[in-house]
């Protein structure tokens, strides 16, 4: 029994990749999950001592990726003092793309509510990590790779991802 | 120690005191910045943002929008002409443009900073801003804390440096336009708030840099997020400069 489970463990591992994000690159994405509303989001709630804890994690179906952001909120600050994400990226997903150095996925999933969360832009908004360097894009284009970047028009959001290491 | 400096200590120390633990005042009328990206337009951002802040205080807007009211063009103060600098620091010079007693609204000078993957210039294109819609607001003026060594310095400012922030934002209730050292560039933010009891971010600190992790200021920067949450020990380790923008009244 205990032998199924870790093969079980053992294949499950090796159908994911994690992406390596920097702290400042965790702080704006654990701001973007706050702002995504509770239709969209699994949100769950633990008290801490002079706080609370927000787990996000989006999207809400099981889907190609995930974004879990852990955010601690003290006193009645409405920004939390740290955060914690980490985007989960099943590889082996038939909705997976990857190419050169970038990892692409397509979904309508809370697309709205994205555009949304983006503050400016007109029929297409985006939103990107900090942290970027030169790379070779999925067309195979020398281009600005970046660790995350969500691209959405109102009804569909494209999420391109690298495992790349960046400055 | 003499008879001064003991009264001047003690003086100094029941001010520190008399500070209240948080101030959270002007975060409802904090406009969120666009993500200046590469554009080298922190400067810019920055001061768009306090008149932004002044503005929508001043007219009671709260939670704004953007694209709403008092949501301005940071172009505009790249490009107008300068008005009277005369005894100003570098940094004063941008928000004062604001003094013709108008700026542009973002809809009629939309701000890019990228172009999909590229990085976009178009925020430094001149237009012809005489003739587009005017936003009216009110005269600003500005007050310089401090400023200490060049634009790049770290380490060069003290716990009373701090606590100048604290105390400006509490008595002119306007936020306070300060420069630090971002990871080897000097950057421009706003800090608009500050909780004593309470975690920030260490932002580029080592652990031992970042102290007790007790204390925070609420600071609005232009990487894609309105404000955020950053260690005292952050601004002592890192800034070097630091200027009111307040209504002039």
């Amino acid at each position: 029994m205990k032998f199924v489970f870790i093969a079980f463990l053992m294949i499950g591992t090796a159908h994911a990749s994690q992406i390596v994000i920097d702290g400042w690159d965790q702080i704006k994405l654990g701001h973007l999950m706050a702002k995504l509303p509770d239709n969209v989001v699994d949100r769950n709630l633990d008290s801490l001592s002079g706080g609370k804890r927000v787990t996000t994690v989006f999207p809400r179906k099981s889907d190609a990726f995930s974004i879990e952001c852990v955010n601690d909120y003290f006193d009645d600050s409405p920004v939390p003092s740290t955060t914690v994400c980490t985007i989960n990226i099943d590889i082996n997903h038939q909705k997976i793309e990857k190419n050169y150095d970038e990892i692409r996925t397509t979904t309508s999933s809370g697309a709205a509510s994205m555009f949304e969360a983006f503050p400016y832009g007109n029929d297409s908004r985006s939103f990107r990590s900090g942290k970027f360097d030169e790379g070779i894009d999925f067309n195979g284009r020398k281009t600005n790779i970046f660790h995350y970047m969500i691209t959405c028009s109102a009804n569909e959001c494209l999420y391109r991802f690298s495992e790349k290491v960046l400055k | 120690m003499n008879i001064v400096t003991t009264i001047v200590f003690v003086l100094l120390s029941f001010n520190a005191l008399a500070l209240p633990a948080k101030f959270t005042e002007l975060l409802p009328f904090v406009q969120e910045a666009p993500d200046q990206g590469e554009t080298n337009t922190c400067l810019y951002v920055a001061s768009t943002g306090a008149m932004e802040l002044l503005a929508n205080k001043k007219n009671n807007a709260r939670d704004p929008r953007p694209y709403g009211k008092y949501d301005l063009a940071e172009s505009f103060l790249i490009h107008a002409p300068t008005l009277n600098s005369s005894g100003k620091y570098y940094w004063e010079v941008p928000v004062l443009k604001f003094n013709r007693g108008y700026g542009i609204h973002i809809n009629d000078w939309p701000y890019e900073s990228w172009n999909n993957t590229d990085a976009s210039t178009s925020a430094w294109t001149f237009r012809q801003w005489a003739n587009l819609p005017k936003v009216e607001l009110p005269p600003v003026e500005t007050i310089p804390l401090f400023v200490k060594g060049n634009r790049w310095s770290t380490n060069i400012l003290t716990q009373a440096n701090v606590d100048q922030v604290k105390e400006a934002l509490v008595t002119h209730k306007s936020p306070v336009m300060i420069n630090y050292n971002d990871n080897g560039f000097w950057h421009v933010i706003l800090i608009v708030g500050y909780n004593d009891n309470i975690p920030g971010f260490c932002y580029e600190l080592t652990e031992k840099e970042c102290g007790d992790r007790k204390g925070a200021f609420y600071v609005r920067d232009s990487f894609g997020i309105p404000y955020e949450l950053r260690d005292y020990d952050w601004f002592r380790v890192k800034g070097n400069a630091a200027f009111i923008v307040k209504e002039k009244l």
